[in-house]
């Protein structure tokens, strides 16, 4: 067939225009590989010029020779280029000076880049970068991305940007906060924002406030040496904001003033060395506490199994920061994962929230062995049982395995708006399927999530529930209760 | 050949080699190209393809009636995961042919202007020229010999661009 083609002369690919040629290339691995096509064919000679995204990646040693080369490489292709650039990335670890840099970016800038990404840093890691005043000019740049290696970046020449809609900085030590600051104020288009990694120059007090932000990220996990913190006081005020996340060392003083944010997920790395405590809080409009920065709907504290623990500390925290609050007056939900049945402190935490949170539905155990469930399961639960509880409603569930539990809670949310679920406690096995009419929850072979929600019918409209299981795991269901009588329940 | 009507909603497409393809509209809306004739109701006579050959032309129609029976993306954030999987094992299988036909398959979406083949069909040359040689890419694409550069060229061409080709 090939033979025929080419016997035919037909050389079908170099007859289509050169967008769908530039889709080709652009899949390439990188743009050494895309000049390399240069030489195919006269067709090929001069597309590499106009392709919409270049990306610059020296990996080699540094060696005085190569150095220049890349740098004469870079050069030749910006300056080949004839239309203007989508995107241009460039990873050139701490080969070049920022004058070089700064004039790459001129170059960039002057061909209408969108988006720029930047992996470098500098010989003299004392060195503050400074990054050239044309970008506060450049009408088209939309997404920036700097990865500096934990270099400080000054922001005394490059102000703010018109056009800019999202910033990602990785690994970058902000110097000084009121450039910070006004940078935020000055990017009045800015919609997503992502702190990775970043450390504010001996900051206590850190505020972002961006007037059309939606999403912020933060996080710190990565930096390896556990007293760096962002700061010791983040605030929060970004009236449009939907989602937060917040990962690692936390800020002692944590406030939001946020009306519209629908979830925020907070892993937190502060109490020991080994603990790792999440919590993740979905919010929803404040109704009638528009003092409190966000209504807490869910609050997700997950532990491991083996960390020491200091749960005073983990009171003092909770003093410390309004989370508190939250936690005794709006908090709906707790869930512990990796819960064995063993970890005294796990449950002087559950003890505490019983006892203290008024707004309580429901704390979730989630056992992670089989093993250990057998053994304590009843124990625990019955020194739970015992707890004084402030919220009347409370219902207390227990799990095995990691099955999806957004997903689960959101179905049971459901039946709950519903009338239907309220009994006091409700247990699910893994290897388990909960099935109603017009609601099928499937969960996969592993149980690690459910596989499939169809909604049939209105849930005005169900009239029938069962839970049924997978028989060659055997039957653990052991109690659900179901409110109103005329939703008969089958156990298979 | 008998047009259909409007009422049925099929439309009728006629390869280069003269082969008729009843496909439903809902189909051939897949192709910007084709949706455009029926918005300006110019689709109810058969629709020649004058430059697609019936062997692409059905490779074409299998494209577009799974795709255009498969849920959309846009429709909602529930999408069923489950259906973007199989969509993505049917797009690996589809394009799982040799070079020749994914040339005639990207000339044709092209000229219907169906973005997503096109983007398949380009993602799959791509993967198969990634990492060759020059030589060996031209090879794969079948690049027509009359308009390789002169020895000449090339050699000034790789000096120009030396640092590519180390």
């Amino acid at each position: 067939m090939k033979k025929a083609n080419i016997q035919n002369g037909v050389d079908y690919i170099s007859t289509l225009p050169d967008p769908i040629l530039h889709l080709i290339l652009s899949r390439l691995h990188s743009t050494i590989e895309v000049v390399r096509t240069s030489v195919l064919s006269t067709r090929w000679k001069y597309l590499w010029t106009s392709i919409p995204s270049l990306n610059m990646t020296d990996s080699r040693k540094p060696n005085p020779l190569e150095k220049n080369e890349f740098k004469e490489f870079v050069y030749w292709v910006l300056v080949n280029r004839t239309l203007d650039l989508n995107s241009f990335t460039l990873d050139c670890s701490s080969f070049y000076d920022m004058s070089t840099i700064g004039r790459w970016i001129h170059v960039v800038v002057m061909h209408k880049v969108k988006k720029l990404g930047l992996t470098f840093s500098l010989r003299d890691k004392c060195e503050a970068i400074v990054l050239p005043r044309c970008l506060v000019d450049c009408g088209s740049l939309e997404m920036l991305t700097l990865k500096l290696s934990s270099h400080s970046l000054c922001l005394k020449s490059f102000t703010g940007s018109k056009t800019l809609k999202v910033l990602r900085l990785d690994r970058v030590r902000l110097l000084n906060h009121d450039l910070v600051q006004s940078f935020f104020v000055n990017c009045p288009l800015l919609e997503e924002l992502s702190l990775i990694n970043c450390i504010t120059h001996n900051l206590h007090y850190f505020s972002i406030s961006c007037p059309n932000l939606k999403t912020l990220r933060t996080d710190n996990r990565g930096l390896g040496y556990k007293q760096e913190k962002l700061c010791k006081r983040l605030m929060v005020i970004c009236p449009k904001l939907v989602y937060f996340e917040y990962g690692g060392h936390m800020a002692n003083h944590f406030s939001f003033d946020v009306k519209s944010l629908k979830k925020a997920v907070i892993e937190l790395e502060d109490m020991e060395l080994n603990a790792k405590d999440c919590v993740e809080i979905n919010t929803k409009l404040p109704d009638q506490y528009s003092q409190f920065h966000a209504y807490v709907y869910g609050v997700i504290l997950r532990k491991k199994n083996n960390s020491s623990y200091d749960v005073e500390r983990f009171f003092e925290e909770l003093e410390e920061v309004e989370t508190r609050r939250t936690l005794t007056r709006h908090l709906k939900r707790v869930e512990f994962s990796d819960f064995n049945g063993e970890n005294k402190e796990t449950l002087s935490i559950a003890r505490f929230l019983l006892e203290h949170g008024n707004a309580l539905e429901e704390m979730v155990f989630s056992w992670s062995k089989r093993e250990k469930y057998r053994k304590h399961s009843m124990e625990a639960m019955n020194k739970v049982s015992k707890f004084y509880k402030a919220s009347s409603s409370v219902r207390m569930i227990t799990l095995k395995g990691c099955m999806r539990m957004e997903i689960l809670y959101n179905i049971l949310l459901n039946c709950q708006s519903e009338g239907w679920v309220t009994g006091q406690n409700f247990m699910l096995e893994k290897d388990s399927f909960l099935v109603h009419y017009g609601l099928f929850l499937n969960f996969d072979p592993n149980g690690r999530c459910l596989q499939k929600i169809i909604l049939t019918t209105s849930v005005q409209n169900l009239i029938w529930f069962s839970i049924s299981h997978n028989h060659t795991y055997g039957c653990r269901l052991r109690c659900v209760t179901i409110a109103r009588n005329y939703w008969p329940i089958k156990q298979a | 050949m008998s047009t259909s009507s409007s009422s049925s909603k099929k439309i009728v497409l006629k390869s280069a080699d003269n082969e008729t393809f009843e496909i439903d509209e809902i189909v051939a809306l897949e192709s910007q190209a084709i949706k455009n004739m029926i918005e300006d109701e110019c689709a109810d006579n058969v629709i020649p393809l004058g430059n697609i050959d019936s062997k692409t032309l059905s490779k074409i129609i299998e494209y577009c009636k799974k795709h255009a029976e498969s849920p959309k993306k846009d429709d909602n954030a529930d999408i069923d995961e489950k259906a973007v999987e199989d969509l993505k094992s049917f797009d690996a299988e589809f394009a799982k042919v040799d070079m020749p036909l994914i040339q005639d398959i990207l000339m044709a979406a092209n000229f219907l202007n169906i973005d997503n083949l096109i983007g398949l069909m380009c993602r799959t040359i791509a993967d198969r020229i990634k990492g060759k040689t020059p030589e060996e890419i031209r090879k794969i694409l079948n690049i027509n010999k009359n308009d390789l550069l002169s020895p000449e060229q090339e050699a000034k061409a790789r000096e120009e661009n030396s640092w590519a080709f180390d």
